[in-house]
């Protein structure tokens, strides 16, 4: 059930699976993603380490499908606030994402709740996505918390 | 993954931790370049308040921010750089306030419960991201670790 | 004597990440420290659960736990002590713009408590508010030591109390299981149920503490 709050948004959105992608993981974004984050682990930065290591390939950090999630979410129209920041950010992995993956998503609407905080009246919007491989195996579940602010 | 698979993709074992310990605080720093470089890959290249300082100002920051979800990269780096590429079955981060660039991000990890049943060996880490001064985290959260057994 | 943590988060609050059990399991750490850290009270944000029985766990881990709420309301937000269904009646928990005042005299209407939380906590402390002319005499007792505001903000709590004459608890604040117990109110009555903690508050015998100040003296 969500949280009843003051504010209008759309419902409908509940109960509703929104498909997404593909996405494909490629060596480049592989190898953006951990130099710009200093990541020199060889399972993420060498194809062969990796494969030495058992997995089919150079494998994606764990927290690199939350990637994908931009831009791909519904506007939920909230009635409320002009500044959105991102609040919150979960990833359990399930599997290995490996360079060559094609990745889909599915995403739902989980609650749409109210708070208060240092700046003020706060409306928290938690979408939890499911990614999956082109092998339909379950590759990571993903919850992702934004907050719209006064 | 094969659990020999599992056992090189990992640094750590279960007997490795006990409850109370402390790892680090690991110390990171984001530089422009890399935010930079992340937004190109999220698909957002052009100015905005994660890379420039008259955007950061627009919406009343005192400058760029690393992005949310840059952040959770820096902190999941420092998990496996210390358990395994393998070993994170479960991270969840509360972003509590702006991450500021070009400053250290002291990441501690605090081993908060262990426990060992049928479907593995498992250690939950409290994750606090602050800057150099212990305040108010910048982050927090908690990172659920599958570790092998040396037994 | 009895020493609680009067403020923290379990997983009840959407913001917190750890379980009722995680806390007592890590209260077991601070004990082996030689810390004293008798109970704790979960003050869930903006909810109270009337049927939730936390009374197995305690036995197992011997720590008393006891149930109260924080409550966001115009004025910032005020932990609460000893909820009855009436009080829950009277009042919406999850409205986060209540007035805190009506707050205030329902709680005493039914038997509750009301303590404002992080008084001193900037934008949302109790402060902001009376610095805009707010005038809170109904209150007696406010969180002074909060081990999860800035040093500054609980400075602001501590000249609260010295300029206001409130007394002050002290609570962790915690959202983590590591967290718990950092800050503690030392009683000198014996307090196991919530009606006990309120008269224990309304005597006025009590401190707060960080846990580095309940380490017994060594013999």
């Amino acid at each position: 059930m969500p949280t009843q709050i003051d504010y209008e948004y759309d419902h409908s959105l509940y109960g509703v699976e929104h498909e997404s992608g593909p996405f494909d993981v490629t060596r480049e974004i592989v190898d953006v993603y951990t130099r710009s984050v200093g990541d020199d682990n060889p399972i993420f930065t060498d194809a062969d380490a990796a494969r030495a290591a058992g997995y089919a390939d150079q494998v994606a950090p764990p927290t690199l499908c939350a990637l994908f999630e931009r831009g791909e979410l519904p506007d939920i129209k909230l009635q409320f606030g002009r500044r959105q920041f991102h609040g919150g950010q979960r990833v359990e992995p399930r599997a290995p994402i490996v360079v060559g993956d094609r990745l889909t998503a599915s995403s739902h609407l989980k609650d749409v709740y109210t708070k208060t905080g240092r700046s003020g009246t706060m409306v928290h919007v938690v979408w939890e996505t499911t990614f999956s491989n082109q092998d339909g195996v379950v590759v990571a579940d993903v919850q992702r918390s934004q907050v719209v602010r006064e | 993954m094969s659990d020999a698979a599992m056992n090189q993709a990992t640094k750590l074992y279960y007997e490795d931790v006990d409850l109370g310990d402390e790892i680090g605080p690991a110390i990171v720093s984001v530089a422009l370049d890399q935010v930079v470089d992340f937004c190109s890959l999220w698909g957002n290249p052009a100015p905005n308040r994660f890379t420039d300082q008259a955007e950061a100002e627009k919406i009343g920051l005192d400058g760029p921010i690393v992005p949310g979800i840059m952040t959770m990269a820096l902190v999941s780096r420092v998990i496996t750089d210390w358990a395994g590429a393998g070993a994170v079955v479960d991270l969840d981060l509360v972003f509590r306030g702006t991450v500021p660039h070009n400053h250290p991000l002291h990441v501690g990890i605090l081993i908060s419960d262990t426990e060992q049943d049928d479907d593995g060996n498992h250690v939950q880490c409290d994750i606090t991201m602050t800057g150099p001064v212990p305040d108010r985290p910048y982050v927090i959260g908690t990172a659920r670790l599958n570790l092998p057994s040396r037994e | 004597m009895t020493y609680l943590d009067l403020h923290c988060h379990s997983v009840a609050s959407d913001d917190s990440r750890a379980t009722v059990e995680q806390y007592l399991k890590f209260i077991q750490v601070h004990r082996k420290k030689g810390y004293t850290i008798d109970g704790i009270v979960l003050t869930e944000h903006r909810k109270f659960d009337y049927e939730i029985d936390y009374s197995q766990l305690a036995a197992e881990y011997g720590v008393l736990v006891l149930k109260g709420a924080e409550l966001d309301t115009r004025f910032g937000h005020m932990l609460v002590y000893n909820i009855t269904p009436g009080l829950g009646k009277d009042i919406d928990f999850g409205d986060v713009k209540m007035d805190g005042h009506m707050l205030i005299e329902a709680a005493k209407h039914h038997g509750a408590l009301v303590v404002p939380a992080h008084p001193g906590r900037f934008g949302i402390g109790l402060v902001e508010y009376m610095e805009q002319g707010e005038v809170f005499d109904d209150l007696t007792i406010v969180e002074r030591v909060n081990a999860g505001s800035k040093p500054e903000e609980n400075q602001r709590a501590e000249d609260l109390c010295q300029s206001g004459g409130y007394l002050g608890i002290g609570g962790s604040d915690a959202h983590l299981a590591s967290h718990i117990g950092r800050a503690v109110t030392k009683f000198k009555a014996d307090i196991r149920t919530e009606p006990e903690l309120v008269d224990a508050l309304l005597s006025g015998e009590f401190q707060p503490m960080y846990i580095q100040e309940t380490a017994a003296p060594e013999a």
